[in-house]
């Protein structure tokens, strides 16, 4: 029965992802639905290290830009095909999650945070001032589509599915991680990280594991960018669009995977639909992390899922005094 | 003086303290003994308002006090010598007594003087040492320290969280006198003790607790002789 | 030539002085109830703003607007504790931290709605030219900005060594439990801590707007110093990160000078992570890592 009806939901999406190009007319809306399909697989990644692994990264942007400029450079400078620059992406950007995580990732937690958000404003720097490597502020051009055994992918339309698939074979990957021993550990980590050490589990190696497997997907999704756009400059890779990144995590629901591609969508969104308001997009950006943690820290699927639970639990018998009875004396624990 | 009455406690989920009715008169020392986890320390938070209480009333003097902060509970006249002593590390000797008047005081702690020779008459090892930093002073002189800094707010109840833990048995017996003329100069006394040996040689009266429920109370020259508390606390 | 060592020293000490005073702020918090405020740079940069409003556009004499500073930062730091720390504070690690990276950014565009993107000028106490002792030329508002520095620094150390309040504050900031049992309102230290804090960040920008220009981004860079500068004098340690910045501003300032100024931000960068990788306790050496 259960199953059934898995097969069922699975077709529906599959018709559903299938049907949307044909759906949407505008080559420009579907521009942006393949950018917030990059935007999910990035923070797919931002959801490994801050909702499995507790550890929170300011820069998966500057993340995302070592994969673009290394496929960008590679495709433009060398010619190199995207069957070798996609991969040399993705292990760029871990070398650089290495680079970041070794030194800082055995210290108190809001290290990584400082530290990737100073990667952002360094890696910022060297990108505008490095002119005669990366083109400065005026970035690098012409960066070819991909192509496989003669066909290139081209149109919007080519790139809707080919980003989906790669985002499915993504997330499936993920997911498998998040349910195997790997990904217990990362949560385990994230609830206490002296416990997790007596349960033997390496923290230090655990955490620079998860970094370095989410800046896999940045880079991943990073490398997509640059061949989407043909055009990548060290603007796209900001501080701004590093919160952007988290508070697409955050809206979501940072420990849900699904919760984080949904949040890309909607976020990405969001700023269309509200275009008017376009001069106010980083304060309304702001606000809105702002008002998620005050109001629901765990975001849209954390609400919900903490809903269903609620309803299973009057279903079942009276509900538990969960009233929380520490005196509000700010900041007791510790 | 203080009087529990049916009072239930939780953190989160798990009640901690079922129905307690407990009661201290003017000038007595009660002790509450327990085993680990029975819920002595929360019993003392709650009456510190540090635990709020999820039915049931706290009085002192006739007054209910279980809505009040913690702080407005130290300026009535009830005083906390926390488990594990706390003192804290960082500050000297001195500012610790300072901080315990003026935390209750407010920003105006003028006429500190008397307060701090009261102390250190009590404990006059605490006075050559008033510049030293707490943290590098050994259990004994912390454990001193931290019954001094609640002395500094004048309670009335001075409520104590397990004070002989790790001390050497000639300093508990120390520690026995200081509690006697902490009494003696008017301080009605809570203790909270594992070293049940010593509360029953303190005190007129004892509760027994287990897992968050009176389990016996009554003299303690009545309770030294009963075999249940025989076996669990007084073996040895 | 002999006169540029003295000189970069002494602007690179002048620079420091606010990256000591941003990471004073920090620490503070930090001690206080272990949190790191990233909005700590915009309030760097409203400081800057408020004062600038005062003094330029409501033409305010230059000690109402230092006052109305003051006071804004104040009400800044209150509005601050109550509206995210409060609320935030409990609910997971990172959701107070989350919570002022998201406020940061809102701030930065506020104030471009409300001031406009364009530089303000900030008006100076002193007259603009440098003069010089020897060959060391001297840019006057270096030294307002050092002798300000240690006369706070001085002003600091009286309230929280001599103070009940001060006192209290570092209690609090100790063990929030004995504080608590001590008679002390917690939550009342910490609004003040939140307070200070925010006053300290706010004077930082008062003494660098005459430096760099006022703009909305000002802080974030500010900020990003005054952590290396904690980092560097071991997180805990108060004149540790005081040092720890005015060492920042140095390097800043002669790796402008003999590598690029372009690359100046990256560099302190690289100090951050050479001190994470060598020296993760910092000069001063507390403990850093995650289990204390
Ligand atoms: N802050 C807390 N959050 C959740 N549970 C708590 C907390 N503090 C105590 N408990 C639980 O409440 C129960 C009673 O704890 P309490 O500290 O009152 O015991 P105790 O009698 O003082 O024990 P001990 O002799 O070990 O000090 C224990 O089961 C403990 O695990
Ligand atoms: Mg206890």
């Amino acid at each position: 029965m259960k199953k059934v009806s898995k097969i069922i939901i699975m077709l529906l999406l599959a018709i559903i992802i299938l049907s949307v190009p044909h759906l949407i007319k505008s080559d420009y809306t579907l521009h942006v639905v393949n950018l917030a399909g990059i935007y999910a697989i990035c923070v797919m990644g931002l959801v490994f290290l801050l909702g499995f692994a507790g550890q929170l990264s300011l820069g998966h942007s500057a993340l995302m830009s070592i994969g673009a400029y290394t496929t960008g450079l590679l495709a433009v400078e060398l010619n190199l095909p995207f069957v070798i620059t996609f991969p040399a992406a993705i292990v760029v950007s871990m070398l650089f999650a290495l680079l970041i995580g070794i030194p800082t990732l055995k210290l108190k937690s809001f290290y990584l945070a400082m530290a990737t958000r100073g990667l952002n404003i360094a890696l910022f720097i060297v990108l505008i001032n490095w002119k005669r490597f990366t083109h400065g502020a005026d970035g690098i051009v012409n960066i070819p589509r991909p192509s496989f055994a003669g066909f290139t992918i081209q149109t919007e339309r080519a790139w809707f599915y080919f980003i989906v698939a790669i985002l499915i074979v993504c997330y499936i990957a993920s997911r498998n991680i998040e349910k195997s021993r790997i990904g217990r550990s990362f949560k385990a980590v994230k609830e206490g990280e002296l416990a997790a050490e007596v349960m033997g589990i390496d923290v230090y190696r655990t955490k620079i594991l998860a970094f370095v497997l989410s800046s896999a997907l940045a880079g991943t999704a990073g490398c997509l960018f640059a061949h989407l756009n043909q055009f990548i400059c060290p603007n796209d890779f900001n501080i701004t669009q590093s919160v952007t990144l988290l508070s697409m995590s955050i809206f979501g629901g940072s420990e849900y995977l699904l919760g984080g591609v949904v949040g890309a969508y909607v976020l990405t969104f969001l700023p269309e639909a509200l275009r008017f308001l376009q001069t106010y997009a980083r304060f309304i950006n702001g606000i809105l992390i702002l008002l998620i943690m005050i109001l629901a820290p765990s975001g849209l699927f954390g609400v919900v899922s903490s809903l269903f639970e609620k309803l299973k639990r009057q279903k079942k018998l009276d509900p538990p005094n969960n009233s929380p009875n520490i005196a509000d004396v700010e900041g007791m624990e510790n | 003086m203080l009087k529990l009455e049916n009072v239930t406690a939780s953190y989160g989920f798990a009640n901690v303290l079922h129905n307690i009715d407990l009661s201290i008169e003017k000038n007595e020392i009660v002790a509450l003994i327990g085993a680990n986890g029975a819920g002595k320390s929360t019993t003392l938070k709650a009456i510190s308002g540090v635990v709020k209480l999820n039915s049931g009333q706290i009085l002192f003097n006739d007054v209910r006090i279980d809505k009040l902060r913690p702080e407005e509970i130290v300026s009535i006249g009830i005083g906390h010598v926390p488990e594990g002593r706390r003192v804290f590390p960082g500050l000297t000797v001195l500012e610790n007594l300072e901080v315990g008047a003026s935390g209750w005081r407010g920003m105006k702690s003028t006429d500190l003087s008397r307060d701090l020779d009261r102390v250190f008459e009590m404990f006059p090892a605490l006075k050559p040492r008033i510049k030293q930093l707490a943290w590098s002073m050994s259990g004994g002189e912390q454990q001193m320290l931290a019954i001094s800094r609640a002395l500094m707010s004048r309670p009335k109840l001075l409520l104590m969280d397990e004070p002989s833990l790790g001390l050497s048995p000639l300093l508990v017996q120390n520690l026995t006198e200081s509690i006697k003329i902490i009494r003696e100069n008017g301080t009605t006394i809570l203790l909270v003790e594992q070293n049940a040996k010593m509360a029953f040689d303190l005190a007129d009266r004892a509760y027994v607790l287990e897992v968050g429920e009176i389990a016996l109370s009554g003299y303690t020259k009545d309770l030294r002789t009963d075999d249940r508390v025989k076996a669990a606390y007084l073996a040895a | 030539m002999s006169g540029i060592l003295p000189q970069l020293l002494f602007s690179g000490l002048a620079i420091g002085c606010i990256y000591g005073l941003v990471g004073l702020g920090f620490i503070q918090v930090y001690n206080a109830v272990g949190l790191t405020n990233f909005a700590q740079g915009e309030f760097v940069m409203l400081g800057a703003y408020l004062f600038v409003s005062a003094v330029v556009i409501w033409k305010a004499p230059f000690w109402v607007g230092f006052l109305f500073l003051l006071v804004g930062m104040a009400v800044i730091g209150f509005l601050f504790t109550r509206g995210v720390y409060k609320p935030t504070y409990k609910a997971g690690r990172f959701a107070f931290l989350l919570a002022s990276v998201g406020l940061s950014m809102a701030l930065q565009d506020l104030v471009v709605l409300i001031w406009g993107p364009v530089p303000l000028y900030m008006p100076r106490l002193v007259s603009e030219s440098s003069f010089n002792i020897g060959n060391v030329f001297i840019n006057p508002q270096h030294i307002i900005i050092i002798g300000s520095t240690i006369l706070l620094l001085i002003i600091q150390y009286l309230i929280f060594q001599k103070t009940p309040l001060g006192k209290m504050m570092r209690a609090t900031a100790q063990d929030q439990f004995a504080a608590t049992l001590s008679g002390i309102k917690v939550p009342l230290m910490i609004i003040f801590t939140f307070v200070n804090s925010s006053i300290l960040a706010g004077i930082a920008g008062f003494l660098v707007g005459p430096v760099f220009s006022v703009t909305p981004s000002m802080g974030a860079s500010a900020m990003l110093k005054g952590f290396v500068g904690c980092t560097i004098g071991g997180w805990g340690s108060i004149p540790g990160a005081v040092l720890g910045g005015i060492l920042v501003g140095i390097i800043e300032i002669f790796s402008s000078f003999y590598i690029s100024s372009a690359y100046k931000d990256a560099i302190v960068f690289l100090v951050l992570i050479l001190f994470l990788l060598f020296k993760p306790k910092g000069i001063f050496g507390e403990t850093v890592s995650e289990k204390v």
